[in-house]
């Protein structure tokens, strides 16, 4: 099992208490399928503490969040999509370019990267995953249509309110994200 | 080219006359006579040598000539595979002459009985080789002839019912020896007899053994059909020499066959890697040919790495290769084959016969035999490429099913594979791939899909074999279909858009069984499938969300909630225009009947005047409080809507009626009636139940009205129901070209919150409760607690309520009787606060005795009287609340007592402080008055029209409250009055309309969306929309401070100088316009006599109006020009301007002429002269409109009462406008709103209290309701 560290650095701000995250890789960790993937990250997530949890599944990985608070987390592959799901996914406000979601999603190291199919992907999934972790963590994540809800990649340092979002590497393949509210 | 000729064989040029054996008999005779110690048979029950076959075939022979049998007569034989039997008996046949008819054993009865009737044959061999008669035998006695049938053999044709083929002896014994020529069959071989032997190829492997003098080896059926035992089996019995189909080659592997040293194959293509592999270590022959040509045809050996070919004819056959008109086609070009020659058989069919054996006159041909396979000449022989009926088409696109399934078992892993068209239940053709393997059918259909063309990847199911017919070939129709469950289709027996859906979700799925109760989550799809499901499906039905997949998880759940939301269709056709105009110009006619009323108010205060004053036509005093109790005085006007009501709206039904129509005129007219004379005054007090009686309307005992009961009468309010202030009863709206009229109930003991809005047909069951801001177009279950816009389920009813009835309070006759006192207070102050004003001007030295004395002073004098008035009615006001306020505390109370009546009291006095004090609202002077009058309110809060202020509301400083907030401090229900604070934090916006529940804090900076209702606790930094709202966090606009929070002296002086002068410029434009009116009246009247006086004011109120809202929109365009969608921080002159222009609209506009113009094309005309773009025949009955310009309204637009079109959003303390469109035929319904660009598509409607999010597009033709909008699926209500 990966444990994974290091929140700090991500939302920049000491004093939040930041999630505990911890990624589950079924190969490594000798399970077979996804039922038993599930099973597995429900023990590690009681076994990880009290307060609130959220978990999510990318077979074979697993990305399991507990936090004192509303926490929510989704991890996601880089797969190839429509053209037409980035623009389905998006508030009015994104569309138009008046919430300035992709900025910040770009990797530091690839300034300047052309706009190709896989970075078109990877930034659909991207904001899908953001807009899913915060739709988690505001609740019942069914009451929250993505055209409504703004991605948390346009939130400035991260921060909204008492909301927070982190954008976590795992592997050049997969997105996560984690959304939390953190304690006053 | 021409037909093959058979002396241009590649293979040497035939110098002999290729002269055949005549029969079978001869072929049998001359083995017989050179091989017959040789074992000819080697059966499980039995070894006979050649001799012991031939005698044993001899005696079957003689016991059929007993029966009749002879040449010409037929013989069906029906024995046990692999017995030595059943080789005995064709045998004994072919000795009587006669042909044979067989049929496997294993087959079904009633095949076989089919295939005897249409064979006709006089008998059946069977069991211990007896003959069972049938009829007598018609043999003839004579010798046995070439042309004799040595066998008729069924093949099942494409329609399935079997068809018999007749072989002659000549043919059959011509096929024997082409053969021979091809390949050599010794002595020595033992040939595999293992093909059931009612199919063709049997009497290959038997003729294969007896031409040459081999042993034929007969395998039992089991043996041959389990691929694993077949393999030693023919090694323990030494078999040499096998012919078979590739599908039984195929499960033989390198050890079975090490001791096969010949090999023919045919029946079936032979693909290339079985073919090599084959090849290897033995001679492999490929054949080809149709029953109809006895068995074979063509063929060729098979090379390692050389392609697979049929090769050329047998020696005595012709072939040619020809196009659909049978003409021969250029070498190497694909074509039908098309064989002649010696090898033709016969259908016994003689119609069928002559259509498939017609002549092909392009090489005269007599009879030639189109096989339907199409092949192509190349260099080293025939190549098939595939049947005709093997092509098929798929999405448009031609497609051999051959080529598919080639690479199809080109997949690693992929042992066996076949492909077949198959249809689903709505007719639609889908191509499916049947793999045998251990592989994952994405796996496979993602492999092929690369190498086919475009869109034409088949659905790939994993079987675990392939299904064979009788020869041991593919049965492509056996094929399973609906595939079995691990399979990736869909049930065709789905339908329309399931089929549809089935699809799509097989896109996202994979290749999964997809059947009407597929749970899309169930079968792996996870959320994000479920986004991009969504995505594709709003191609076709624009309004679904991902919830919806959620909520409807079966296939066949939500391709009903597809269907009930309706598809992306083009919208109605308009109605027709033709009525429209007519029903226009009437109620243009009721403006002015409006207008007499009005100018008969005017006239009984003039009258008055005149009276006192001394000059001008006297009516004398009783004519003049008949007068005033008439249209005056409250009662008086009472009665007068009464009266509109018993004669306008009798009989009035619910139904849905054209909104062009008499119907919808009088209820306009008597609504607008009723607005006019103010006949609400009585809602909130005691004695509005019994009042609301009087009216007529069904109203129980004990209820509570804060609201009171629509002019329809379809209201009905049961006994101890409570309904709150601000209620929308009316249970009508204008729903696109119709009229929606409806009951509306509210049970016994039941709640209706502030600001609900019950649409027509709502009904409210006994002791429930509804929540403030709720939209109720259905039923409510008795006793259960219902909340937001659409209504859901939240609770029980009575939760945080007491349970016992309220004791009755102390002094309640005196709180009783205070309600009336109240009223005379409201309706004296207004009269009070102009007694300054009259003041002042007699201080100015005006004669207010002379008309024209105060004529030239208004002219001067108006805004020093407007500010006096305005100033005067400031003060009393807040006096009067300071008053009030002791009375109202937190609690829980009786509604009889004092606190009830102070709650009325202040809402009463700050309703009208709305109105006639609309300008200082959203003003510098707001705040000071507030704190004057008691209500603590923060430094820099702005606040707008907000209803329900009081001491019980603290906000802190910088927030923002705007228009139609609502602060529902009290409660009402079952006799209970409930009052707890609301508390508002620093830097809170709260959004119009928004509705803040009893006891609701809300912390710093929170924003509350416009008609949203927050949680009662919202933590610091939260946003909220929805009803009930959401938390939505969003990134704030952080404008200049100094133009939104702490801006520079400078801009508060501007400021406050441009609110100064709208508060005075308009009201005193308003005077002006009234003294004028007077004036004028006076003059007629002096000049004219009072006719003239009585027939022309209702003429001068218009013109007023007219001039009032001519001065409006001169101001528009004065201070503003053309509206634009921009971004204005709060401290900016726009803002200022905009309001001065919103001032002069209400002030102005409204109150000397729209107010009756609601609902007219009067609106148009207006909306139009401020610079909207509005069509005809538009249904305007509001004047929440600001920004005109970004104003789009389409022909046969309904905006209805209370909604707003709100071009302009200002949170964060910045103005944002955006254009909002509302197309053709579109509804917005009442209370509802739409924010900056956004559009509300043709033929759409929007339902009640409801919001259209800022960049949200409606398609055309939908339907919507809720805050925020979600699609509105069923029938309209």
């Amino acid at each position: 099992m990966t444990g994974m560290t290091g929140m700090a650095g991500v939302a920049g701000v000491a004093g939040d208490g930041t999630p505990r995250v911890r990624l589950i890789d079924a190969r490594m960790a000798g399970l077979a399928d996804l039922a038993d993937l599930r099973a597995y990250a429900r023990a590690v997530s009681e076994e990880m503490g009290g307060g609130r949890v959220s978990r999510s599944y990318c077979f074979p990985l697993a990305v399991v969040a507990c936090h004192e608070d509303a926490v929510g987390v989704d991890i996601e592959r880089i797969e190839p999509c429509d053209e037409g799901f980035l623009e389905s996914i998006m508030t009015p406000a994104e569309r138009s370019g008046r919430v300035a979601w992709q900025a910040r999603d770009h990797d530091p190291g690839r300034a300047g990267a052309v706009d190709t199919d896989s970075d078109q992907d990877r930034a659909a999934i991207s904001l899908w995953s953001s807009k899913e972790a915060l739709a988690k963590a505001l609740g019942d994540a069914l009451d929250y249509d993505p055209r409504r809800l703004d991605s948390p990649a346009a939130w400035r340092d991260g921060r909204s309110g008492p909301w927070r979002a982190a954008r976590l590497e795992v592997d050049p393949m997969h997105i996560v994200w984690v959304c939390w509210r953190a304690q006053p | 080219m021409a037909a093959i000729d058979v002396t241009s064989h590649p293979r040497g040029v035939q110098t002999e006359r290729f002269a055949p054996p005549e029969t079978l008999l001869d072929v049998f005779g001359a083995t017989v006579a050179g091989s017959g110690a040789l074992t000819a048979l080697d059966a499980h029950d039995g070894v006979l040598s050649y001799d012991e076959l031939s005698a044993a075939a001899d005696r079957v022979a003689r016991a059929l000539r007993k029966h009749g049998v002879g040449p010409g007569e037929r013989v069906g034989v029906h024995l046990e595979s692999g017995s030595w039997r059943l080789y005995a008996g064709i045998l004994g046949v072919l000795r009587a002459g006669a042909a044979y008819v067989p049929v496997d054993a294993d087959d079904p009865p009633a095949r076989a009985g089919e295939i005897w009737a249409q064979a006709d044959v006089c008998g059946v061999l069977e069991g211990d080789l007896r003959l069972r008669r049938l009829r007598p035998g018609r043999g003839q006695d004579r010798a046995l002839s070439a042309d004799d049938d040595a066998w008729i053999i069924f093949t099942s044709g494409t329609t399935g019912a079997p068809k018999g083929v007749a072989i002659s002896h000549r043919s059959a014994a011509a096929f024997v020896a082409a053969e021979q020529r091809l390949w050599t069959v010794r002595p020595d071989d033992r040939v595999l007899g293992g093909l059931s032997v009612s199919f063709d190829a049997s009497c290959e492997e038997m003729w294969l053994a007896w031409g040459t003098g081999a042993a034929l080896v007969a395998a039992p059926r089991e043996v041959v059909r389990s691929g694993a035992d077949l393999g030693p089996w023919l090694a323990r019995r030494g078999v040499t020499v096998i012919s078979t189909v590739p599908t039984l080659a195929a499960m033989l592997d390198g050890d079975a066959l090490s001791g096969v040293r010949l090999m023919v194959v045919g029946g079936e293509a032979c693909p290339e890697e079985l073919g090599w592999r084959l090849a290897c270590g033995r001679e492999l022959w490929n054949t080809y040919g149709p029953t109809e040509a006895t068995v074979v045809t063509t063929a060729a050996p098979i090379r390692e790495g050389e392609p697979v070919l049929i090769g050329w004819a047998l020696a005595g056959w012709d072939v040619a290769v020809v196009d659909d008109d049978g003409c021969p086609v250029d070498v190497g070009e694909p074509g039908e084959l098309v064989i002649g020659g010696v090898g033709l058989g016969r259908y016994l069919d003689a119609d069928l016969d002559a259509e498939r054996f017609a002549p092909l006159p392009a090489l005269g041909w007599a009879r030639a035999y189109r096989s339907g396979d199409v092949v192509r000449e190349t260099v080293d022989g025939l190549q098939f490429v595939g049947r005709s009926d093997d092509q098929v088409k798929v999405a448009g696109r031609r497609l051999e099913l051959g080529e598919v399934e080639a690479r199809l078992r080109a997949v690693p892993g992929v042992r066996a594979a076949a492909a077949a068209l198959q249809k689903t239940g709505a007719g639609n053709g889908v191509l499916v791939g049947y793999v045998v393997g251990d592989v994952a059918p994405a796996d496979v259909r993602a492999a092929v899909a690369e190498e086919l063309p475009d869109g034409l990847a088949p659905v790939v199911v994993v079987v675990d074999e392939l299904p064979l017919a009788r020869s041991g070939k593919l049965d492509r129709r056996a094929l399973p279909w609906p595939p079995p469950d691990r399979a990736g289709t869909a049930d065709p027996d789905l339908e329309g858009t399931a089929a549809w859906l089935a699809q799509r979700f097989i896109e996202q799925l994979g290749p999964v069984a997809v059947s009407a109760d597929t749970d899309f989550f169930a079968s792996g799809g996870s959320s994000l499938a479920a986004a991009k499901l969504v995505s594709v499906l709003r191609g076709r039905f624009p309004s679904v969300a991902v919830a919806d997949v959620y909520e409807h998880r079966t296939l066949a759940a939500l391709a009903e909630h597809l269907d009930a939301l309706g598809e992306a269709l083009a919208p109605a056709p308009a109605p027709q225009s033709s009525a429209r105009s007519r029903w226009g110009a009437l109620q243009l006619a009721g403006v002015v009947g409006l207008l007499t009323f009005t100018a008969a108010q005017w006239l009984v205060g003039i009258f008055a005047y005149d009276q006192w004053e001394g000059g001008g036509p006297s009516v004398g005093v009783p004519a003049l409080v008949l007068g005033w109790l008439l249209v005056a005085s409250p009662p008086g006007r009472t009665l007068m809507v009464v009266a509109a009501r018993r004669t306008l709206l009798r009989g009035l039904q619910p139904g849905r009626y054209s909104r062009h129509s008499w119907l919808a005129c009088r209820l306009w007219f008597v609504e607008r009636l009723a607005e006019v004379c103010r006949v609400d005054g009585l809602a909130g007090t005691p004695w509005a139940g019994r009042y609301a009686r009087l009216c007529g309307d069904r109203v129980g005992r004990g209820a509570r009205l804060g609201t009171l009961p629509p002019v329809t009468g379809l209201l009905t309010v049961g006994d101890g129901a409570t309904l709150e202030g601000q209620v929308d009863v009316q249970g009508w709206w204008i729903d696109g070209a119709e009229l929606v009229l409806g009951e509306v109930r509210v049970g016994a003991g039941a709640r209706v919150g502030t600001r609900c809005l019950l649409m027509p047909g709502a009904d409210v069951g006994e002791g429930a409760e509804i929540e403030p801001g709720t939209v109720v177009d259905g039923a409510i279950p008795a006793g259960q607690r219902w909340s937001g816009s659409p209504a859901r389920y939240v609770g029980r009813a009575g939760e945080g309520w007491p349970d016992a009835t309220p004791a009755r309070s102390p002094r309640r006759r005196l709180w009783r009787a205070m309600y009336g006192v109240g009223m005379a207070i409201q309706t004296g102050l207004a009269l009070l606060a102009t007694i300054p004003g009259f003041a002042v001007l007699v201080a100015l030295g005006v004669n207010l005795g002379s008309v024209g004395s105060i004529a030239s002073a208004m002219l001067f004098e108006a805004p020093l009287v407007a500010a006096t008035f305005l100033l005067t009615y400031a003060l009393l006001v807040a006096g009067l609340l300071r008053c009030t306020w002791p009375l109202l505390r937190p609690g829980t109370y009786a509604d009889d007592g004092a606190v009830a009546w102070a709650y009325w009291f202040s809402e009463a006095l700050m309703e009208s402080t709305r109105v006639l004090l609309f300008p200082m609202f959203a003003s510098l002077y707001i705040g000071p008055w507030l704190r004057l009058a008691g209500i603590e309110v923060g430094r820099r809060t702005e606040v707008s029209t907000a209803v329900g202020l009081s001491p019980l509301v603290s906000v802190g400083h910088t927030s923002f409250l705007t228009d139609d907030v609502v602060l529902a401090t009290a409660r009402a229900r079952g006799g209970w009055l409930c009052v707890e604070p609301i508390a508002i934090g620093d830097r809170t916006f709260i959004g119009p309309g928004a509705v803040l529940r009893s006891g609701t804090r809300l912390g710093d900076d929170c924003l509350v969306g416009v008609l949203s209702t927050p949680p009662k606790c919202a933590p610091d930094g939260t946003s909220w929309l929805g009803l009930p709202a959401l938390e939505l966090p969003r990134v704030p606009d952080r404008p200049d401070p100094a133009r939104t929070t702490s801006p520079p002296r400078r801009l508060v002086a501007v400021r406050a100088s441009i609110e100064l002068v709208r508060m005075l410029l308009p009201a005193s434009v308003s005077v002006l316009l009234g003294t004028g009116v007077f004036l004028a009246l006076e003059h007629l009247g002096n000049a004219d006599g009072l006719l003239a006086m009585l027939l022309c004011a209702p003429l001068l109120l218009a013109l007023a109006g007219i001039a009032a809202a001519t001065l409006t929109v001169v101001a528009k365009w004065l201070l503003m020009g053309r509206y634009t969608a921009l971004q204005r921080p709060l401290w900016s002159p726009f803002i200022w301007r905009d309001e001065l222009i919103n001032t002069c609209q209400e002030q102005l506009a409204r109150a000397w002429l729209l107010e009756l113009g609601l609902g007219t094309p009067l609106m148009g005309a207006y909306l139009r002269a401020m610079g909207a773009k509005v069509g005809r025949d538009v249904w305007f009955e509001t004047l929440a409109v600001t920004e005109f310009d970004l104003v789009h309204l389409g022909d046969g637009a309904a905006v209805n009462r209370g909604a707003c079109l709100m071009t302009h959003l200002i949170h964060d303390r910045l103005m944002r406008t955006g254009p909002a469109s509302i197309e053709a035929d579109a509804t917005l319904g009442p209370e509802s709103a739409v924010l900056p660009d956004t559009r509300v598509g043709r033929a759409c409607s929007v339902g009640g209290r409801s919001i259209v999010l800022r960049g949200e597009e409606l398609p055309a033709g939908t339907r919507w309701h809720g805050a925020p909008v979600v699609p509105h699926a069923g029938s309209p209500c």
